[in-house]
């Protein structure tokens, strides 16, 4: 297909040219996955959020250098991994960082793990909100029409390009673009009163 | 477009305009990317809709990942801070395609300004040929400053020269016949002459050693 390309090249091409928003919609994109990758290495979990933190900095500041050779996420994979990797030997060189960061993982003092879990996404509330958002991305996709559901299943799931789908469902990509965008409306409805958006936490 | 446009009557339709170019953005549609991109930088909502979009594929894809969405918000709000504060080093610089088009009319000015050179040596050595005629070169030979080096960059001949460019006949050839051979010995001399100028005074630049010579050998004549 011509007119589709790699969305996160499209978005990297904007960032290279100084859009630092260009560079934000990427963060937003690849945020969760980027501190699960994070939260496998880093114990603490008080530092993955700083580790992703400094990952996307990082990124941003190597960008230039990003020549499209591999995929985007194969790249801030490999920065995330260094970052953490970095950090952990910080801890070990440095009695005051390993101190500092070390007592959150430390099961006797109960107060600092307390404090390190709140801040984390591993909270009782938060894996609840998670069963939570899961729940009712699945309700929603139940409830979409047959067309809708197969068009969005076939695009986020299986991966395939509005051309492929188009080919699979016999139907114009035109069509595909457009049942894949109500789609994600419908489940979108239904979930943006989970993920606090609206109200409360500003974009 | 503010964050309290989208409550407003006449932007009522700029969400959904929005999100179906966030949706055609998020799988690759370049024609998307304009708006979309505006829509995300001048409008929260749009913001909140583009996190909303890619929580349900990874959703869809697998159920945990849905950990952190609810606290998304503040992770970017964070790193924008940072970003805020991050030079834009990536800017209009190389990384674009016009880098090809730097390089296409870099060559052949690079190819120019080597023929420049070689052309300026050829003068230079036409006129250092003590056996050809003042007439033949006019122009320059009336300037007596301009032939001079000529006979300055001839009293270097004895230094050794590298017998690969030395084709034939090492400097009788040049001599007897300026115009067939002159090219590579007189080169190796004029390399030679550099090197030594430019050992004896850090003020001669290149373009100026003829002009040198010129002061040091025109007494001799």
């Amino acid at each position: 297909m011509t007119e589709t390309a790699d969305a996160d090249a499209l978005l990297v091409e904007r960032a290279k040219r100084g859009d630092k928003r260009a560079f934000e919609m990427l963060v937003v994109k690849y945020q969760r996955r980027i501190e699960r990758l994070i939260s496998r290495m880093v114990r603490d979990d008080g530092l993955v959020e700083d580790v992703a933190q400094e990952t996307f900095i990082r990124a941003y500041r190597a960008l230039p250098q990003f020549r499209g050779d591999s995929a985007f996420y194969t790249w801030l994979y490999r920065i995330a991994v260094n970052t953490a990797k970095k950090l952990l030997i910080e801890r070990k060189r440095d009695p005051l960082v390993s101190e500092s960061t070390l007592v959150s993982q430390d099961d006797g003092d109960e107060t600092s793990r307390v404090e390190s879990e709140l801040t984390d996404g591993e909270t009782p509330e938060a894996v609840l909100a998670s069963k939570e958002i899961a729940a009712t991305v699945n309700a929603a996709i139940d409830a979409l029409s047959e067309d809708l559901r197969q068009a969005i299943v076939l695009r986020e799931i299986e991966g395939l390009s509005y051309e492929e789908i188009a080919d699979v469902m016999n139907c114009p990509i035109g069509t595909v673009r457009s049942r894949i965008f109500r789609a994600r409306e419908a489940i979108a409805t239904r979930l943006r009163p989970l993920l606090g958006t609206r109200e409360g936490e500003r974009w | 477009m503010n964050d309290e446009d989208s409550m407003n009557e006449p932007n009522a339709a700029a969400p959904s305009r929005w999100r179906a170019q966030l949706s055609a953005l998020m799988d690759g549609d370049r024609h998307a990317a304009d708006e979309a991109c505006r829509a995300w930088a001048g409008d929260a909502s749009a913001r909140a809709d583009w996190h909303t979009y890619h929580v349900i594929g990874e959703v869809l894809r697998s159920e945990d990942a849905a950990c952190s969405a609810a606290s998304d918000a503040r992770f970017l709000v964070r790193l924008r801070e940072r970003l805020a504060a991050e030079p834009v080093v990536l800017a209009p610089e190389v990384s674009r395609l016009p880098v090809r088009a730097r390089r296409a009319w870099m060559a052949p000015a690079a190819v120019a300004a080597g023929f420049v050179a070689v052309a300026g040596v050829l003068l230079a050595t036409r006129l250092a040929t003590p056996q050809e005629s003042r007439d033949a070169v006019p122009a320059l030979a009336r300037n007596p400053g301009v032939e001079a080096p000529a006979t300055a960059l001839a009293g270097l001949r004895p230094l050794p020269a590298p017998a690969s460019t030395m084709a034939t006949d090492p400097g009788g050839a040049a001599s007897r016949d300026g115009a067939m051979l002159i090219r590579d010995p007189e080169l190796d001399r004029y390399l030679a002459a550099h090197r030594q100028y430019a050992n004896a005074s850090p003020l001669v630049i290149p373009g100026g050693v003829v002009r040198s010579a010129t002061v040091v050998a025109a007494p001799g004549r």
